[in-house]
């Protein structure tokens, strides 16, 4: 993947090849600079790949794939503001891959309590605090009922303990709704705490590094999976991996 | 905050005494300025001046049976078709411009070659092409409002958030769609800037063109006060217009609060 930087040509990926199943929680981790952030916009469609392909539900991408939605690191520019948060789950349901079925403010009530907005159906995003407006737009993409979920660094810019709330959030999601995630980050906690497979890529885009399957038991939780003796041993091999 | 201004009121309380603090004592000096001439103007009796309760009175009148009601309706008639034709080009243009690159280029070298040119310019023109009727003076307002609005809805249109439109995009939002619910009400604090710049020219505009062209409308009376040298008359009219003025301000600022609500909510957050 090569794409044309302000002065030059700047290779951001390549020799990268990757398979991700359906409903797999995929991890990818890797230094800045890694080319991971452009892998999931090579993923999202919103940047056309220079060379090679991208097959979704085994069609060859040509912009953004009807069944995805993507949930940003800036949320804030992210939501509508002009709309509450309810306003802005029916926008999801309004701009769905899949039209989900039922009554629409049934459904705006169900995505919000499964994010835990519940009681923020009314307000406007610049009155929540951050971690509660990326959980708005988690609500959001689930709300249009897409078979993957891209999330780049959805979760880096808030605090350490709405960061915990994300975290449980999204695998809440995940379990119900069956979608696929593919999950950008740079903290190898996270990748190893929510995935069930963590993608390494090599430090200047040089394909995968290392693609571990982690495997930990589910339901996750906060204190214990993060002293399972595996869950320290992925950690230390992929720091160990990613550092070096 | 004010209710009819959007100029914030400073904050510093500094050794500055409580009542010259308050508003109050802005109005308190209005009305002394206001006495100040009452005084003047009975105390100098001359037909070049009117006093304050001579106005009032002449006000009234001309209001209940006299001129004034015809030639507000007409100005504001002619102002409010211009206005509105105005509002509603300049935005598609201005938001065609932004977002499409062919609308660009064909647009943009003579709107910017037209743009500097004073309308009062552009009257004696009109005129010979348009007559003196509607059609020309509903043209001149809807110039003079045009490019006020399409800078800011140009502008605007062109600064949506590159997450905002990114989302537009994954969600699969056609273009038309993007536009009406994205692109154009994340323009829309900038597009009030320029319909509120616009409203004050189109006012000025609509009175300045009943001057020219002379059939009606507040302009065409000052014009004939004026020239029978009616002071109170004269002085009643500039009143006059300075309240169509301030209500039409008012009524603008009260729209905008509700459609904007979620923008000077946002903003009022951030402080």
């Amino acid at each position: 993947m090569t794409y044309r930087g302000r002065r030059r040509e700047v290779t951001a990926l390549r020799d990268l090849s990757l398979r991700i199943g359906a409903g797999e929680f995929v991890a990818v981790v890797g230094r800045s600079g890694c080319g991971k952030s452009t892998l999931l916009r090579l993923l999202s469609g919103l940047l056309p790949a220079s060379a090679g392909e991208i097959r979704v539900a085994g069609e060859p991408i040509d912009g953004p794939p009807r069944q995805a939605r993507c949930v940003f690191q800036d949320y804030a520019q992210s939501l509508l503001p002009w709309k509450t948060v309810a306003g802005n789950v029916r926008f999801g349901l309004r701009h769905a891959y899949a039209a989900p079925a039922g009554d629409h403010d049934a459904l705006v009530a169900h995505y919000l309590d499964l994010v835990g907005l519940g009681h923020a159906a009314d307000r406007y995003p610049w009155e929540l605090s951050g971690g509660m407006q990326q959980r708005a737009a988690i609500a959001r993409a689930l709300a249009a009922g897409p078979r993957l979920l891209l999330m780049d660094e959805a979760f880096s810019g808030v605090d350490a303990l709405s960061r915990a709330t994300l975290q449980d959030v999204i695998l809440r999601a995940w379990a119900e709704a069956g979608v696929t995630v593919v999950f950008v980050t740079h903290d190898i906690d996270e990748a190893v705490y929510l995935a069930d497979r963590v993608v390494v890529l090599h430090p200047e885009g040089h394909g995968v590094l290392a693609d571990v399957r982690t495997d930990l038991p589910r339901p996750r939780e906060q204190v214990t999976t993060r002293e399972l003796p595996d869950f320290l041993r992925h950690r230390r091999d992929l720091l160990n991996l990613v550092l070096d | 905050m004010a209710t009819n201004s959007t100029v914030t009121t400073p904050r510093r309380a500094g050794r500055v005494p409580r009542a010259l603090r308050s508003r109050i004592f802005g109005w308190l000096v209005f009305a002394g300025a206001l006495l100040a001439w009452q005084r003047y103007a009975s105390t100098h009796p001359s037909p070049r001046y009117a006093t304050v309760t001579d106005v009032a009175a002449k006000w009234w009148s001309e209001i209940i049976g006299g001129p004034l009601p015809a030639a507000i309706l007409q100005t504001l008639r002619t102002m409010l078709i211009g206005y509105a034709v105005a509002a509603v080009l300049a935005v598609v243009v201005g938001v065609l411009m932004a977002r499409v690159r062919f609308v660009y280029v064909l647009v943009e070298p003579p709107l910017e070659l037209l743009r500097p040119m004073p309308i009062s310019a552009v009257i004696p023109l009109l005129i010979l092409y348009l007559g003196i009727d509607d059609a020309m003076k509903i043209s001149v307002v809807a110039l003079a409002a045009f490019f006020h609005i399409l800078l800011n809805a140009y502008s605007g249109a062109g600064s949506t958030p590159r997450t905002m439109m990114d989302t537009a995009r994954t969600f699969g939002l056609t273009w038309r769609q993007t536009m009406t619910e994205v692109v154009i009400p994340a323009a829309a604090p900038g597009i009030f800037v320029g319909l509120r710049s616009a409203l004050a020219a189109s006012l000025v505009i609509s009175v300045v063109v009943g001057m020219i062209a002379g059939n009606d409308g507040l302009g065409h009376l000052l014009m004939i006060q004026q020239q029978s040298f009616l002071v109170t008359d004269l002085i009643v009219g500039a009143v006059t217009i300075a309240m169509l003025g301030y209500v039409l301000n008012f009524a603008f600022l009260f729209v905008e609060r509700r459609i904007l609500h979620w923008h000077f909510g946002a903003t009022r957050h951030q402080d």
